[in-house]
């Protein structure tokens, strides 16, 4: 049963995917006028609904540096320098969750783990020995020259202050330089990086 | 697989001036299966791109506007095409565009190709009058048709404006070039080639300058654009007077292509002309930025001369209209990180350029 859904579903993919370029000829002169784009695949999603009903993950955008293992573990790797997005759904217990990009944000780049973004006091409740696991942003965050590019200084300044007061703990399950998750996931110890300008 | 491709590609290719060096920095090179890189399809290819012959009144090739000596640009603000018709966008680099993923400024072509015969077929750029037309001259060229016979197999008559257009996509696929100063610093590891200046203006182009969030680039490599569309203003000036009459007529039924509209005000429609979804109005592909220096003016419509002043320009948030992307705001950038962006932008010129020049 499984198989087959399989089969479905790929057979259908793969029809959409075939299709691409004879659609948007045909678009060309008869689509009908539109508002927005269609957002998820229509033949796996044909009503376009999100679930859950506020998907999320783009509650607050977060870009960062060290926030990779370099190849050499040296100052002077500037792969140090790589900027790895975080797209993160603010929860209603205080805690964020980023998804992590280090490509982009397009249509097909997948992430490859995520920060676990948890308050002060929610940190102080953690056991010693998993304390290591976590960065405090108000060191961090200038370290990692974080910025977050879809607003102004004015709303960054604003939301400074309380990503300040928290504390992350990055989870890759794939390495970037893996076409598939490989091996086990790792653990990522951001304040362990090489300082970087 | 990345080594293959490479190799495969460098192995046919001698005649061009790409070494395994020049791709420092490029992600791998796509090949389409059913136009497999030769040797001498590259080279007619290359024939083909710069013959006059193959337009309206034989004055205009691709090397017209792509001219190799100004980096595959033309140096104009827009394209003039056969009897000194001006067309109303920029002509792009062919440098890298076998990386892009949709061609033309609106991405209305999804190859090489299919972008290769819209210019033929244009009647301001080389106005032929159909594809037949375009066979048919290349038909007269008894070398032509030589070529023609050796790499497709096929006879006279069998020669179509398709296999004109493969060895020329063929040809445009070799036109590639890395290895800039800031690929050597960043994926070459040789932090000393880069000025202190345009080492900081690549931390700027990532972090305040928004630049990299559009102009990607990544742990492996760097094509400088994410191959999608945004409205960041540049046209807004020209369509805004007409843009509520225009949308309240669609929104009502009208056909978008029956509603009277000047050619340049149809143009700054941008991708909704080929996606015809409202929020894709006045949207426009992220053009890589390797060479950029060498390839003004800038925008779609090439309404900046210079890189300062495309600085300035998303400095202070681009040109309003009701359609512009969210994250076009006012940078407040100073005028040393105005300058040392500028330095990192002119550190994208590829190596084998700057020996030219």
């Amino acid at each position: 049963m499984i198989q087959k859904i399989k089969l479905i579903l790929t057979a259908s993919i793969f029809g959409l995917t075939a299709g691409c370029a004879t659609a948007e000829m045909a678009a060309k002169q008869t689509t009908p006028v539109a508002e927005k784009p269609k957002l998820y695949n229509e033949t796996l999603n044909p009503r376009q609904k999100e679930y859950p009903n506020h998907l999320g993950f783009n509650d607050l955008h977060i870009q960062a540096i060290r926030h990779l293992p370099p190849d050499t573990h040296s100052v002077h790797d500037p792969k140090l320098q790589m900027i790895v997005h975080h797209h993160c759904k603010a929860y209603d217990d205080g805690t964020l969750l980023c998804l992590m990009f280090h490509n982009g944000m397009k249509d097909q780049d997948k992430p490859i783990g995520f920060e676990y973004i948890i308050t002060t006091e929610q940190y102080n409740s953690l056991p010693e020995a998993e304390k290591r696991y976590w960065h405090y942003h108000k060191v961090e965050v200038p370290r990692a020259h974080a910025t977050f590019p879809d607003m102004t200084a004015e709303e960054a300044a604003k939301v400074l202050p309380a990503i300040n007061e928290t504390y992350g703990k990055v989870v890759y399950f794939q390495k970037p330089d893996d076409k598939f998750p490989l091996g086990e996931p790792y653990v990522m110890i951001v304040q362990d990086m090489p300082e970087q300008e | 697989m990345k080594q293959r491709i490479i190799k495969s590609l460098l192995l046919v290719c001698f005649c061009c001036p790409v070494s395994a060096n020049e791709l420092l920095g490029l992600p791998d090179l796509p090949v389409p299966a059913d136009n497999p890189q030769t040797q001498a399809k590259i080279e007619l290819g290359r024939l083909l791109f710069n013959d006059a012959r193959l337009s309206g009144d034989g004055t205009i090739s691709c090397a017209s506007c792509h001219q190799p000596e100004k980096a595959f640009t033309d140096g104009l603000p827009v394209a003039e095409g056969i009897n000194g018709q001006k067309g109303t966008r920029n002509a792009p680099t062919v440098v890298n565009s076998v990386f892009y993923q949709t061609f033309f400024h609106d991405g209305r072509a999804a190859s090489l190709e299919e972008q290769a015969l819209g210019p033929f077929l244009n009647p301001i750029e080389h106005g032929l009058k159909d594809k037949k037309n375009l066979a048919e001259i290349v038909k007269q060229d008894k070398k032509y048709l030589e070529k023609f016979a050796e790499i497709f197999g096929i006879s006279k008559d069998q020669i179509t404006a398709e296999h004109i257009a493969k060895a020329i996509a063929s040809f445009e696929r070799t036109v590639i070039n890395g290895n800039s100063l800031f690929d050597q610093y960043f994926y070459g590891r040789k932090r000393e080639v880069l000025s202190e200046s345009a080492a900081r203006g690549s931390r700027i182009f990532r972090r305040k300058g928004n630049c990299s969030n559009c102009h990607e680039m990544n742990w492996k490599n760097a094509f400088f654009s994410d191959n999608n569309f945004y409205n960041i203003g540049v046209g807004s000036k020209k369509l805004n007077p007409v843009l509520d009459d225009f949308l309240r007529k669609i929104r009502s039924g009208v056909d978008p292509e029956k509603v009277n509209l000047t050619a340049q005000q149809r143009a700054e429609l941008g991708r909704f002309n080929v996606t015809k979804i409202i929020a894709d109005i006045g949207k426009f592909k992220t053009p890589s930025l390797r060479n950029v220096a060498l390839t003004a003016p800038f925008m779609h419509d090439g309404s900046i001369a210079s890189l300062e002043e495309v600085i300035d320009y998303y400095d202070k948030g681009g040109d309003d209209n009701q359609f512009k992307d969210s994250a076009i705001f006012p940078l407040k950038l100073t005028d040393q990180e105005k300058k040392d962006l500028v330095a990192f932008l002119r550190s994208l010129t590829s190596s084998s350029y700057l020996k030219k020049q």
